[in-house]
């Protein structure tokens, strides 16, 4: 047991720190509307690919840099530091990403993936439909055998970011077997007439998911990922993917929480006296601050398992369920000091304000996005504990 | 960065669990406790040399640190061990002492003489508070120290008295003569506690610690406390899982019922948090980090706490047959319970979280 860095990673933080600090461009807010951000993310990920920190932990010949999940920890802990500004290509590099390198063709691999980094491609995924959610398993979009490649109908919804996605990950059946035997995966380019993409408008006014429509959509013979038929275990790893970029995700729980200090310290209750000597509020901010030390320690204990190569246990099937709560009930009550203000419209109040409510929104959707809350739950008492499925 | 065991560690981890298993058995500790004399478990632990492990060896302890004596714990919980003594012995008197100068020749003295000894602190309280409303004459002690860890049967106690910023140790070599000890009973069996009524009883002092030197001696305890209750919420979910998978209700077992899976794999969401923060805790501890103590304090509170939530599930799981003196689970139950306020309770050690917060 040691938790102090390695003398080959203190200097690649060091390292890392010295480049953020000189290159962290002063790209102010990121804008509200999800296409605006796009383009103003694009330049940033383009620097980092220069510098060799975007895929840091992916091997070299993908345009990764072959760096250890340590490192990429590291780099991430800095980015949060100096203030970096969140990815916006989770789908692509957290999860569709390494499901390729894992299940890939060689020429696949070369096609897509280097330009998953370079900031080129967003990617999304075209997993969830109206009739098939929790149960996965029971979708009904279908590939048809079209020539060389095939031809997709179905319809899919809640595809976050598919209005700004060059490619994505989809499933379909592809033949008569039963449930999860007769699904395929594929990669669907997006931009083509048979795609039509309507955004969803979600609970705070934003449309940052959609419906997509898929009448007559063209996959080609060289876009199939894995076996034809075997789509269901490809998924399965994908849903790894996804879970471990949403359990290890970019929301910093250390600074959220510093935030949240810094509101209560200059509060004051109705009463008049400073929030900060409420006993009710120095109870509850010092359980937050807690339970935010023990997720950040849970994180640190997942990575260090994978560094010494090994598959995380069960601390890494708890990490989503404890994180998501936690960021909720963090922003619950950053809202709860800031009171009736905190419920304005976000675009008309002041963005230190605005930034709680968005984020509580946010937690929510985590809480149901990859595998909802009760369905963790199910997984954690059957594959960890090893109870019967019901 | 590395959060695994080491190869020795996990061999501590085993030969504790398994020494547990075959010599003090949850069968044999109910016998011990029906018959109000932990004795054989005190004797068994100075046997196995357990008051030395986290004690450097060239002070005639087993080696190892705070996470070898973290690891001791958790197993001493899982097997909800009579473990007060060591408790009072290991992480109290030991720890204290082993601040001082000269610390090291007492560490050696109650290590041969087997270890009876306790820290005279309400037990209730973080023990850096030290005992209050001590009155000292010259070499001569008086007043009340309530629920003392340990106290009966303690073969010398270890005084900790406020000073400004501090605690004076004292030491009180002979519990016979103007030193009453009245014993309380706990709902908890497996431990034992004391009213310490000084008269007039002679102590030396042996050094003081600064406010600093307190607070990292009062972590230990704190943090073997938390090792504990989550060796205790380990069991108790174990225990539980084992049970609902045989237990058979309408025509399945109950196991297979999501409200049943849910409650036991938020247990585990639990544990898993207090495990990340009690081994954090003992590292940073051992290694003299800044924010050991507050990792401690961050430990106790939450692993106490979880244990309490994974009784009550566990409880509840169990139906009526975990409601009964003849399962064990109330003991661990019990325990978990005591272990919530045992030297401070999560609202103290969240105050001073807030303190160290700066919240105004
Ligand atoms: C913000 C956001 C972004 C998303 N982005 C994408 C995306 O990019 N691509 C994509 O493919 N999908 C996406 N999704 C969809 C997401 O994967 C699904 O919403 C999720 O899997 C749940 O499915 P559902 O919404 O149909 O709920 P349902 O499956 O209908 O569930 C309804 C309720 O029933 C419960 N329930 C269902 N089955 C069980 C069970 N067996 N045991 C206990 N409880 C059960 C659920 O927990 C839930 O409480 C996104 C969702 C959100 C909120």
């Amino acid at each position: 047991m040691d938790f102090r860095d390695a003398a080959e990673d203190a200097a690649f933080r060091e390292t890392v720190r010295a480049w953020l600090e000189s290159e962290v461009p002063r790209l102010g807010p990121a804008p509200d509307k999800l296409e605006e951000r796009v383009e103003w993310w694009r330049p940033w990920q383009r620097r980092l690919y220069e510098a060799g920190y975007a895929g840091l932990a992916w091997p070299r010949e993908y345009g990764g840099r072959g760096a250890s999940v340590l490192q990429q920890a590291i780099f991430y802990e800095e980015c949060d530091r100096a203030g970096a500004p969140d990815r916006l290509d989770v789908i692509g590099a957290g999860f569709a990403g390494p499901t390729l390198i894992e299940h890939g063709t060689a020429a696949q691999k070369t096609r897509f993936l280097d330009r998953i980094l370079t900031g080129e491609d967003l990617w999304c995924q075209l997993f969830s439909e109206p009739g098939a959610g929790s149960d996965l398993a029971a979708l009904t979009t279908r590939a048809t055998r079209d020539g060389e490649g095939w031809r997709i109908e179905g319809q899919k919804v809640w595809t976050s970011a598919a209005q700004v996605a060059e490619y994505a990950i989809l499933l379909a059946r592809t033949g008569e077997g039963e449930r999860h035997r007769g699904i395929s995966f594929f990669i669907l380019p997006m931009r083509q007439p048979g795609v039509d993409v309507r955004p969803l408008r979600q609970m705070l006014g934003g449309a940052e998911f959609n419906e997509v429509f898929l009448d007559g959509a063209h996959v080609p013979g060289d876009l199939l990922v894995g076996q034809l038929g075997g789509g269901w275990k490809v998924a399965m790893s994908t849903l790894g993917y996804e879970r471990a970029a949403i359990a290890t995700g970019r929301v910093n729980t250390l600074r959220l929480l510093d935030e949240l200090i810094a509101l209560v310290r200059d509060a004051r209750g109705a009463d008049g006296l400073p929030l900060g000597r409420d006993a009710f509020v120095r109870q509850r901010l010092a359980e937050l601050y807690t339970r935010m030390t023990l997720q950040r320690l849970t994180g640190k204990r997942i990575l260090s398992t994978l560094a010494e190569g090994g598959a995380p246990g069960p601390e890494a099937s708890t990490a989503k369920l404890f994180t998501t709560p936690l960021v909720e009930e963090i922003c619950d009550f950053a809202l709860s000091v800031i009171g009736i203000e905190g419920q304005e419209e976000p675009a008309d109040t002041d963005p230190a304000r605005a930034k709680w409510l968005r984020l509580a929104y946010q937690a929510r959707g985590t809480s149901i996005a990859g595998g909802t809350t009760f369905i963790q739950r199910n997984i954690l008492a059957e594959r960890v504990l090893g109870m019967p499925r019901d | 960065m590395r959060f695994a065991f080491n190869e020795e560690q996990e061999m501590l981890r085993d030969a504790i669990r398994v020494a547990m298993q075959r010599e003090a058995g949850l069968d044999k500790i109910r016998r011990w406790v029906d018959a109000a004399d932990l004795s054989p478990f005190d004797a068994f632990a100075v046997r196995n040399a357990w008051m030395g492990i986290g004690v450097a060896e060239e002070l005639g302890g087993q080696g190892g640190g705070r996470v070898e004596q973290a690891l001791m714990f958790e197993e001493l919980g899982r097997a909800v061990a009579p473990s007060g003594v060591l408790l009072a012995g290991a992480g109290g008197v030991l720890g204290f002492a082993a601040r001082l100068p000269g610390g090291a020749e007492f560490l050696r003295e109650v290590l041969d003489g087997g270890g009876g000894g306790a820290l005279c602190v309400p037990a209730g309280r973080p023990a850096d508070q030290g005992a209050l409303q001590v009155q000292v004459a010259g070499d001569r002690l008086s007043g009340v120290i309530p629920m003392v860890l340990e106290a009966p049967g303690a073969s010398h106690l270890l005084l900790p008295l406020p000073t400004g910023d501090g605690l004076d140790l004292w030491l009180l070599p002979d519990v016979k003569s103007g030193v009453d000890i009245k014993p309380r009973r706990m709902i908890d069996r497996t431990r034992r506690f004391g009213d310490v009524r000084l008269q007039q009883a002679k102590g030396i002092r042996i050094g003081s610690l600064s406010g600093e030197g307190a607070r990292e001696a009062n972590a230990v305890i704190a943090l073997l406390v938390a090792a504990e209750s989550l060796g205790l919420a380990r069991r108790m979910l174990d225990l539980t899982v084992e049970y609902v998978g045989q237990r058979v209700q309408f025509g399945v077992p109950v196991a297979s019922f999501q409200a049943v899976k849910h409650a036991a794999a938020e247990a585990l969401v639990d544990i898993e948090a207090a495990h990340s923060g009690v081994y954090y805790a003992a590292w940073a501890l051992q290694e003299g980090q800044a924010d050991g103590v507050l990792h401690a304090w961050i430990a106790k509170a939450f692993a106490t706490e979880a244990a309490v939530r994974t009784a009550d599930r566990a409880l509840l799981l169990h139906g009526a047959i975990g409601y009964t003196w003849e399962h064990d689970l109330q003991l661990f139950y019990k325990r978990a319970k005591l272990n919530l306020e045992l030297f401070g309770s999560p609202r103290s050690y969240r105050e001073r979280m807030a303190e160290v917060l700066a919240l105004h």
